[in-house]
């Protein structure tokens, strides 16, 4: 297994190095997913750990790679994302022809391979900075936004910040960085650790970076660093949770950001019309909801009962379900949102109408079904992924403490929240792009037939994810979970509580639909009427394009609603009016460099304000003060 | 002294004549299902604004056309006849076949050309169904009975 994991390692690095020829290059990635994907199905099905390197470095600090179940699941889901992103992408380089996009791309998968495999903190925070610093090289489209590419940079740092005070403060406590010894951890090192995983799964407060530079980006650079990039997060948090002691105030803080964040990701999707940004704010969503099922893992992880054991363990496969639906969901999303963008070429969610007609049916499939699995459609993943959440958090009654039900709860209001809004988001994508009126509009023709396969697969993985849910279930190791009921044989019912509180099955939920689908499309073929398509009535006169009922006023009767979220307010310009909405919580972000500017500037005037005596002055300052501390350290 | 011409004057014109005969006969057949109701969508594509006043008099109570079950409407998705004034100027010609292109099948369509020489109009374009092209001014009542011709409505 070792020869594989360094072959399909060394086909990433040959892909990095071969970066000259773009579509070589992504071939050579594609080749090592399909090595690491290899690899983490064949652990999955024999879970025994497996120790791929270990190279001492120091006395006590050895750097280990190694493999077991946990990392296999994330191995597997992250290396299914990759093999369509590398698929995808070697059609769509077409459009972005910068060798430093197969580069990052290549070499990003190496750090990620890295992380899911290693076994100290060291290693993991080498995997973690790679991933970052080559995530940032994809960012470098065709407009090179430096400033708003430096704003993601800043936050990857934040987060391998965190990540370095946490390690030190476990190295300090433990006399080790191998994860082995982290149940002697303290809980600084724990708050630290879990805040270096939260900033990279972009959890509300370290969101901000987002807001504008994802326009800008190339779609697969969106695609990774929505999908794979936040699934590492995901994956650190799942794997320090039950090695690191447990503090129940950190569960609780958890459960909440998570819940918070999942509804502010959630309100901030449903207002955005910018294609690619409403994606990426489900993706807060969508993490926020993962991070309030680990919360929910950890704080029922510390009893010891039957029921709530039984609990932690639904809440720990929740959260890894959530985290396939949204991994491989999102992944498509960016994939035909973006084939759909170059095509049309253009930004928003109003210019880019009619995918079904104007650019083809699979991308606009594509579309609605990451977006039916957003809002939880059944039976697609998506939807046994977040009633599993929701089902958790239903069940907090069960703790023994008033103030843990109390938050468990109010964090499952919140949550519940969040899925009834991302689906009025996802309404809109559906119904403007995929699905809306092209207006005549004409697509270019593009190189397509990679495009086609990679979004293809992933729809039959969405698809018959949902209905499969109880094979994959067993392969996550929870067979435990599923029962028989009411006369549905036995592996089909997943059960969400001992004794059973609620149940469901997606399978059964597939067949039914199957058999109930026949009828009305018996109907629809048999009696299908001639339809005549006309304009929009507007007194003779052609609509023009600003005159469609657009996406904007789709979303406005909930942003007059909840204005006090939005910040809602006119917009007068002497041509025309708008209505501007504001992400209140990136102010600080926001608010940050222009204090540095501002500084600088003051700074700037009292010391370079064009005196030579304040020169002199400030030299003689220098000298004088280098000179004391000279004389000190001598 | 009562003089004798303005008695003969309001017996020929003023009054509401008894029977209402159309100045020309349908090209084609019409249908029978408007006979208790025909909405009416007016397009005045370049008229001099003689029509105007004989249309507006049809609502008035001499004519009173909506005791037959015709009314005017302000969409022609809710019409069922495109009446279109004069001949169309050149400005309005995409106007005319965007409003063709919203009517609901069946529809009919009438011209009326008032003035067949003016210099600065254009030809009609293609006209799907067009049953009745009138030329010159036509009084109230022949164009009433021309809509009872289509309608196919009992003259009472």
């Amino acid at each position: 297994m070792a020869l594989i994991f360094f072959l399909s390692l060394s086909l990433f690095i040959g892909g990095a190095v071969s970066s000259s020829k773009i579509k070589l290059s992504y071939g050579f990635g594609f080749a090592g997913s399909i090595g690491i994907f290899l690899i983490g199905c064949y652990t999955l099905v024999h879970p025994q750990p497996k120790i791929l390197w270990a190279y001492p470095l120091l006395h006590n600090l050895v750097l280990t790679l190694s493999i077991d179940h946990l990392s296999a699941i994330f191995l597997v889901i992250a290396a299914i994302s990759w093999m369509a992103l590398a698929l995808y992408s070697i059609d769509y380089s077409n459009f972005y022809a910068q060798k430093t996009l197969p580069l990052g791309f290549n070499i990003s998968l190496v750090g990620m391979v890295l992380i899911l495999t290693a076994q100290d903190g060291f290693t993991l925070m080498i995997g973690w900075e790679v991933m970052t610093i080559f995530a940032f090289l994809m960012m470098m489209g065709r407009d090179h936004p430096f400033e708003k590419a430096y704003r993601f940079l800043a936050f990857g740092e934040i987060s391998t910040v965190f990540l370095l005070v946490g390690f030190s403060a476990l190295y300090f406590t433990t006399g080790s960085l191998s994860f082995e010894s982290m149940n002697k951890g303290s809980l600084f090192a724990l708050v630290m650790i879990s805040l270096g995983f939260i900033v990279k799964m972009d959890i509300v407060p370290f969101h901000g970076w987002m807001r504008g530079i994802y326009g800008e980006i190339p779609d697969n650079t969106a695609a990774l660093l929505s999908a794979p990039v936040t699934l590492m997060g995901v994956y650190g948090l799942e794997r320090i949770i039950p090695l690191l002691p447990n503090n129940e105030t950190w569960d609780i803080i958890l459960i909440l950001l998570g819940a918070f964040s999942a509804f502010w990701g959630s309100l901030h999707a449903a207002a955005t019309n910018k294609l690619k940004l409403l994606p990426a704010y489900s993706t807060v969503e969508n993490n926020g909801i993962i991070l309030a099922a680990i919360g929910f893992y950890a704080l029922a992880g510390n009893f010891l009962s039957g029921n709530l054991h039984y609990l932690a363990l639904f809440a720990q496969a929740a959260s890894i379900v959530m985290a396939i639906s949204h991994t491989f969901s999102k992944t498509l999303l960016f994939m035909s949102i973006g084939h759909a963008k170059e095509a049309y070429n253009v930004h928003t969610i109003d210019e880019a109408r009619g995918v079904w007609s104007g650019v083809g049916r699979i991308p606009a499939f594509g579309i609605v079904i990451s977006a039916l699995s957003f809002s939880a459609f059944p039976p697609l993943i998506g939807y046994a992924g977040e009633w599993m959440v929701l089902e958790t958090l239903f069940q907090s009654y069960r703790f023994p403490s008033t103030s843990l039900a109390f938050f468990s709860a109010l964090a499952g209001v919140f949550i519940a929240l969040a899925i009834g809004i991302i689906g009025f988001a996802m309404v809109k994508l559906i119904g403007y792009t995929a699905l809306g009126y092209d207006h005549g509009r004409k697509s270019l023709k593009i190189p397509s037939r990679l495009m086609h396969i990679a979004e293809l697969s992933l729809e039959l993985i969405l698809v018959l994810g949902g209905i499969a849910l109880p094979f994959i279930i067993i392969l996550l190791g929870f067979p435990h979970l599923l029962i028989g009921l009411l006369g549905i044989p036995a592996p089909l019912v997943l059960a969400s509580g001992q004794p059973v509180f609620g149940v469901i099955s997606p399978t059964f939920i597939g067949l039914i639909m199957l058999v109930l689908l026949i009828i009305p499309v018996i109907l629809f073929v048999k009696t299908k009427k001639k339809v005549r398509k006309v304009n929009s009535w507007n007194g003779g006169v052609k609509l023009e394009e600003k005159e469609y009922f657009s996406a904007a006023a789709y979303s406005q009767i909930l942003e007059h609603v909840l204005r006090g979220f939005y910040k809602t307010r006119e917009i007068k310009d002497k041509t025309y009016r708008r209505i501007k909405v504001e992400d209140v919580l990136i102010r600080p972000m926001t608010a940050l460099p222009r204090l540095v500017k501002k500084i600088g500037e003051r700074v700037a005037s009292v010391l370079m304000n064009g005196k030579i005596s304040t020169y002199v002055t400030y030299i003689l300052i220098l000298f004088i003060t280098v000179f004391i501390i000279g004389m000190i350290v001598m | 002294m009562i003089k004798w011409w303005p008695l003969y004057g309001l017996r020929r014109k003023l009054t509401e004549q008894k029977k209402y005969i159309s100045p020309v006969k349908l090209r084609n057949a019409t249908t029978k299902i408007f006979h208790r109701s025909l909405f009416i969508y007016i397009l005045d594509a370049g008229s001099s604004n003689a029509l105007n006043f004989e249309i507006n008099a049809l609502e008035s109570p001499q004519y009173n056309i909506h005791r037959f079950g015709i009314y005017f409407t302000d969409s022609p998705r809710h019409a069922d006849v495109l009446l279109i004034l004069g001949r169309p100027a050149k400005a309005m010609l995409e106007p005319l076949k965007e409003t063709i292109s919203q009517f609901p099948e069946p529809f009919y369509i009438i011209t009326i050309d008032d003035f067949p020489d003016h210099p600065g109009l254009m030809d009609y374009p293609e006209l799907p169904n067009h049953v009745a092209a009138l030329t010159g001014v036509p009084s109230p009542s022949q164009i009433l009975g021309l809509l009872l011709d289509i309608s196919k409505t009992k003259r009472r």
